[in-house]
Formats: structure tokens, sequence, C-alpha cells
């Protein structure tokens, strides 16, 4: 049977499960005078039954599906006569792939080493047999679960807490799903990088000041130079963000301010929301606006006074950018200014305090920490931020503090060492995982820093 | 906190609602409250007060005077509004949108609600203490000097530092935090903090301080505090206090007003309100049949 049938059926059965254990507490219950005489109620008879059923089976399911296939070429394989025994392991996928294709018919069987096509045949038949087998063993073992779920069914059964239990467990392997994700991206991560770090030295990769990934294919090749030097797209992404943190700061911290203290509820009923679109714009959309309008711009404005501005420049990033951040720190600053007590605001205002000094020197003081924790955030949103530098800020990467010229950072050039067909042997595609953990690192740090503060601010009027 | 501040009046002004059908004589109210609402060279005075929140009355037609260095203690049950009738003497009811105050108010002859009258100046010549203790989050020491700071009252560090420990001194609470004045004000004990607010008002010198139910969150001991200090303070400054406490009232203040659901009921000297209460609704509530 197909796996999902198998698991329709499955849920079917421990439906069934469910109305059985539950009618069964019942009637129960009925000689001892209702359901307040059972440890539990009907419904944790039934969901006990119900677990019962289903969770060992699928849980069966789930181990026969990672093991189905290894069992199956194992076997394939020492079916094999020794003429054709596998030596490497490209060869061992090779040829598996070759029988799978025969069997699939992808490839024609006419023509083909016969020992392959009999291998075939085989495959065909042990998944057939494997098919039947795993949805006899699944199903009964379901039955089996069904028929325990309903004969424990008894007035002295605790279902309510075995329930909560299988209930908690869920949740924690849920909550696992996340971490382990995590610490699997941030392995492959470390280990490609090792790889890289392997061909390239650690030192030469964080203090070289050339970025240009070439790799030679041939040793006479011309422009190969291959220097990976990540100062510069440091340097790059440190400047763009610092460019969009200039912009985003004060104006987003400006904007939060007037909506929490000055402006009347109409006002900000509008005014919010309307912020808040800012932040559902895609950042394409905002990449060619800097690139297609802001970057020319500045360009015109630049020449008009003089000034040599490339027409791809940092500012131009930088500032779409900021503009891209502002609701992310005014709607942030905006929730810390208002968890100001009010008694604060009072206490300032009842000493002669006017409105703007009260907000100077209380209620700004007082949502420092949780201002900071927001821009800080902000900060990690503007570093990892790729495609309006992309669009706008260009991909030479020079190592440069101007504004006015173009630079490139870790994000945009972890794409382009990444865009198209590409082997992931060579160094220059094993830069993008050295990058990318850098950059992870610096973001994590960047978030702890700003998750602390948080916290420690969250302290304070609890 | 504007919104949240305009539905709690809404419940008050709900439960006053409530609160009429029930209370003794409750549409009997005075036309002109009983005893002796003024006095001779009144320091503030207050004439045909009405407040409203939105379209909700919450103070009817109240006229009193508050005299010179006097102790005044206003009471009633919940919800009658002394509290707002207190926040409308310094126009902190301006940071409720939807409170309007009709009547004439003022202070030394000035009217309060005037067009030229500033409200920032008018705090800071009628202080005000809260019902919670509320230290801004900085030290001891930048608590009592943020009002001389912002007023100007200080030009050199030295004259800071002697208004901070005269008012500290004040508020009986410079013995305890002489030696931590850098640490901060959130870290104090409640009676302390509450302390700390009293001589945060009285470092800018205000000429009356308003408190709103100072020692409702205080324990016995801090009150008492408190008490001793609102006595030793009268000799300086007017003050006017809410309070929930009758035994409160009668210890503290010179004259005592009653509020029953918006109305001043009664105003006399406090003695007399509570040996010889005038109106069956201030006896009935000193007797305590209700509130």
């Amino acid at each position: 049977m197909q796996t999902a049938n198998l698991v329709i059926v499955l849920l079917a059965l421990s439906a069934v499960a469910y109305l059985l254990a539950h009618n069964r507490s019942v009637s129960l219950s009925r000689p001892l005078g209702g359901i307040r005489h059972l440890h539990s109620l009907p419904f944790y008879y039934g969901m006990h039954a119900t677990i019962w059923c289903a969770l060992p089976a699928i849980l069966l399911l789930a181990l026969w599906l990672m093991f189905d296939d290894p069992v199956i070429s194992a076997a394939l394989l020492n079916g094999l006569p020794e003429s054709h025994q596998p030596v490497t392991v490209a060869d061992h996928n090779l040829l598996l792939n070759s029988i799978e294709n025969i069997a699939s018919g992808a490839l024609s069987r006419e023509g083909a080493d016969p020992v392959l096509v009999h291998a075939a045949d085989q495959l065909a038949k042990m998944r057939n047999i494997g098919s039947y087998l795993a949805t006899a063993v699944v199903l009964s073992l379901g039955v089996l679960g069904l028929g325990w779920g309903w004969v424990k069914v008894s007035p002295q059964l605790p279902a309510r807490q075995q329930v909560e239990k299988v209930f908690k467990i869920m949740l924690l392997s849920c909550a696992c799903v996340a971490i382990f994700t995590t610490l699997g991206i941030l392995l492959s991560v470390l280990f490609e990088s090792m790889r890289f770090f392997k061909s390239i030295p650690v030192t030469d990769f964080l203090f070289g000041t050339e970025w240009s990934p070439q790799m030679a294919i041939r040793a006479d090749q011309v422009g190969s130079s291959g220097s990976f030097g990540a100062i510069p797209l440091f340097v790059g992404t440190l400047l763009i963000s610092m460019i969009a943190m200039l912009v985003a700061v004060p104006v987003g911290l400006m904007s939060a301010l007037y909506l929490a203290e000055y402006a009347s509820p109409k006002f900000r009923g509008l005014a919010k929301p309307t912020l808040e679109i800012l932040a559902g714009i895609p950042t394409v959309v905002y990449g060619f606006f800097a690139a297609l309008t802001v970057a020319p711009f500045l360009r015109q404005s630049g020449e008009s006074m003089g000034l040599q501005v490339s027409s791809e420049s940092a500012l131009a990033a930088g500032l779409v950018m900021g503009v891209m951040i502002i609701p992310f720190v005014s709607s942030l600053a905006d929730d810390v200014i208002n968890a100001v007590p009010q008694s604060l605001r009072d206490g300032s205002l009842g000493l002669g305090a006017t409105k703007s000094e009260t907000i100077k020197q209380v209620i700004f003081p007082a949502a420092l920490p949780g201002i900071v924790g927001g821009v800080l955030l902000a900060v990690s949103r503007a570093i990892g931020e790729t495609m309006i530098v992309v669009m706008a800020a260009g991909l030479a990467a020079q190592l440069t503090l101007n504004p006015l010229e173009t630079v490139t950072t870790v994000t945009v050039q972890i794409v382009t060492l990444l865009v198209g067909d590409q082997e992931f042997d060579s160094p220059k595609t094993l830069a993008a995982f050295a990058l990318g953990l850098m950059l992870f690192l610096v973001t994590l740090v960047l978030n702890f820093i700003a998750l602390r503060v948080v916290k420690k601010y969250r302290e304070q009027y609890d | 906190m504007v919104s949240k501040l305009v539905t709690d009046t809404a419940t008050m002004l709900e439960k006053k609602a409530t609160a009429k059908q029930t209370g003794p004589d409750a549409m009997d109210y005075p036309e002109q409250a009983i005893g002796e609402p003024f006095v001779k060279n009144p320091k503030m005075s207050m004439r045909n007060v009405d407040v409203f929140y939105g379209d909700k009355q919450a103070i009817y037609n109240v006229n009193v005077d508050i005299g010179q260095n006097e102790v005044i203690a206003m009471i009633g049950p919940s919800g009658c509004g002394k509290s707002t009738f207190l926040r409308s003497i310094n126009r902190m009811n301006d940071t409720v949108e939807s409170c309007r105050v009709h009547g004439e108010l003022s202070l030394d002859g000035e009217d309060i609600y005037a067009a030229k009258m500033d409200p920032v100046a008018l705090r800071a010549r009628v202080g005000m203490v809260f019902q919670k203790p509320n230290p801004f989050p900085k030290s001891i020491y930048d608590n009592v000097s943020y009002g001389p700071r912002l007023h100007g009252l200080a030009s050199r560090r030295a004259e800071l530092d002697e208004i901070v420990e005269n008012s500290l001194r004040r508020a009986g609470l410079w013995e305890e935090v002489k030696d931590r004045l850098d640490q901060p004000g959130t870290g104090l004990s409640g009676g302390q903090q509450q302390r700390l607010c009293i001589a945060r008002a009285i470092a800018i010198s205000p000429e009356v301080i308003l408190m709103d139910e100072p020692c409702s969150a205080l324990d016995p001991i801090a009150t008492a505090k408190i008490e001793e200090l609102i006595a030793e303070l009268s000799e300086n400054y007017t003050i006017a206090i809410v309070t929930h406490s009758m035994q409160q009232a009668a210890r503290v203040s010179r004259r005592t007003a009653y509020f029953h659901l918006g109305h001043l009921v009664e105003v006399n000297d406090t003695e007399k309100v509570f040996t010889a209460p005038e109106h069956a609704l201030t006896e009935a509530y000193i007797t305590g049949r209700f509130g």
C-alpha cells in the first residue's frame, strides 16, 4: 500500500479506537453511577486508546521508511556477482543509479548489462514485498494498540495523566526540531568551512585585504589570482549597515516618540499601520527603487557638486536599506516607550517638567535598554540584507570607506559565489560557507547582546 | 496609557451609577457644601467646578477654599471624584484627553485655567505626590535633583547638593540614604520610595503639595512616618491630601472635605466632621455604613 494511504487508514483506525474506548469507559461508568466515578473523563480514555493505536504504528512506519532503501540496496549489491562489485563510493552510487533507472524504465533494458537487468527485476520485487510487509506490520501494530487501549480502559486507569505526558513529549520533540535544525545548519556550515580552510589559511581569509575569488582550472590561465581576503567584504558590510542605521535609528526613534507621546489616537491609528506597510514591501522592490531611482539621483546631485559618484554606490544601498529598517526600529521602540509606566510620566509632569523634558530625561532613559535591544536587532537585519545591495551597491570588492564608491557585502558575495552550476570542491564555492560562518557568528553575537539587553530591561518593571 | 485612564474612569463612573441607587439618601445632595467651605485669605479657591470625562460628569459644582499652610483632607467612598478633583487643581488632568474642567480655580487669586497660565509653571508651584511611589529609574540624588535642575534652582553643584540634602532631611530620609545617593531610587523599600517622592516634590519648593492617597501602598510603619512628615511639612506648605483612611484624615488634617459621587457634601474642621457631622451622608460614611 502507498505510504499516504497507509497513514490515512491508520488515522481512521485511531478514530475508531477513540470511539471504542470512549464508549467503553462510558458503559463501564454506568453501573458505578456516572462518569464522575471514573478516574478521568471519557475523552481521556478515548485519547489514551488513540495514542496507543496510532503512535507506535506511525513510529514504526517512520523507521521503516528510513531504513527501507539502505537495506534493499545492501541486499541487492550482495546478490551481484564478484565482477560487478563496486570499488569506490562513486562507483557504488553509479551502479545503484543505473539499476534504479532500469527498474523505473528510464534506461532501456535492451543493450543493458544482463546482470543489471536482473538486479533491476530483483529491486522491483523486493520493493513490492517490502511494501506489503510494511502495510501488514504497521496495520497489525495499529490494531494491537487499539486492542490494548480498549482492554486497558478501567475506572482506575489514570488516562488523564498519561495523555498529558504524551502531549508533553510531543511538545518537547517539536521544540527539538527547531534546535536540531539550527545545530545541523551550523555544523554543515562549519564542516564545509573547515574544508575551505584546508586550502586557504584562516589568517589569509580573516586578514587578507584582497577579495578575488577566482580559481585556476589550468595552470597557465590568466587572471586566476584567487585571493580570499574577507576584510573588504566586511568593511563593505559595515559601511552599508552603518549608513542604513544612520538613517533608520534617528528617523525610526523619533517617529516612535511622536507616535507614542504626541500623536492623537486617530493619527496613531492611521500612521502606525502605514509605517508597518514599509516592512511588508519585498526587498527586491526596495532594490530596484535603489538602483533605478536613488542611485542615479545621487550620481546626478553628486556631479552637480563636483563629486565623483559611481553609478552603484554604498550610499544609495545604505539609504534605501535604512528606509527599509525604519518600521523595524520604530515599532520596537514604540513598544518599549509605551511600556514605560504612566506613573513616571505623571511624576515628571507633576514636578513641572514639560512634555519634551519628560521624554528626554525620564521616558527615553527608562526605555533606553529596550531601544538598544531593538537597534541591535535592526543591525543584524541590516547585515543580513542582500537584495538591495546586489542591485544598488555593486559587486566590486573594494577596500574603501568612501560611501560614494561601489562596494560589496558578505551576503552579496555568497550569492555570486553560488549562482549557477557549481561544484562544491573548489575553494571558490567553499568560500561561501566560510563567509556564511563568519556572518552567522557576527549576527549571533549581536542577537545575543540584544536579547540580554532586552531581558535586563524587562526585569526592571516587573 | 491615556486610554487606560479613560476606561478606569469610565468604570469608576459606572460604579457610581450603581451606587446611586443603593446609597442612603443618595439624591439628597446639598446645593452648597455644608459647614465652612470658605476661609479668609485662601491659598487656593475653587468655585463652581464641574469636571467631565467625555460626556460623563465626574464632579458637580464644587465650591471650596484651601487656606494658607493648612492640611485639608478629602475623604469619601471610592469613585467619588476626590482624585479627579485633586488632579484638576494642578491641571494634571490636561494629560487626559477627554477630560474637561469648568469653573473658576485660582491660586493666590490667579486663574489656574487662564489662557496665559502655563500648566508647567503651575505644576512647579503646586507639586504632587502620587498614590503609588513612582521614583524615576535614576539614582536617589538624580531623583531629588530632577526638579531643581529643570527649573534652574541651583547654579553650582554645591547648591544642588544642599537642596538635595535639605529635601531628603525634611522628608526624613537623609539618615537612611546619605551613604548611597548614587544608587537607584527604585531599589528603596516602598515607604522609602514614597518619602523619596515627597523629597523630590519639596525640592522645588512648591507652595502647595497635593497628595493622592500617599500611603495606600504602604505598611503601617511607613504610613506613620509619612504622617509625621505631613505634620512637619504643614508648617511651611499648604497640603491637600486625598485619603481612604478616615483615621489618617483625623490624624493629619485641620479641615476635612467629604465628597460623595462627585458632590462636595460637607467641609468643616476635622474634629467637627468626625465628632458631629452635619449631613446624613457624612454621618453614614463616618460611622461606616458604606464606603
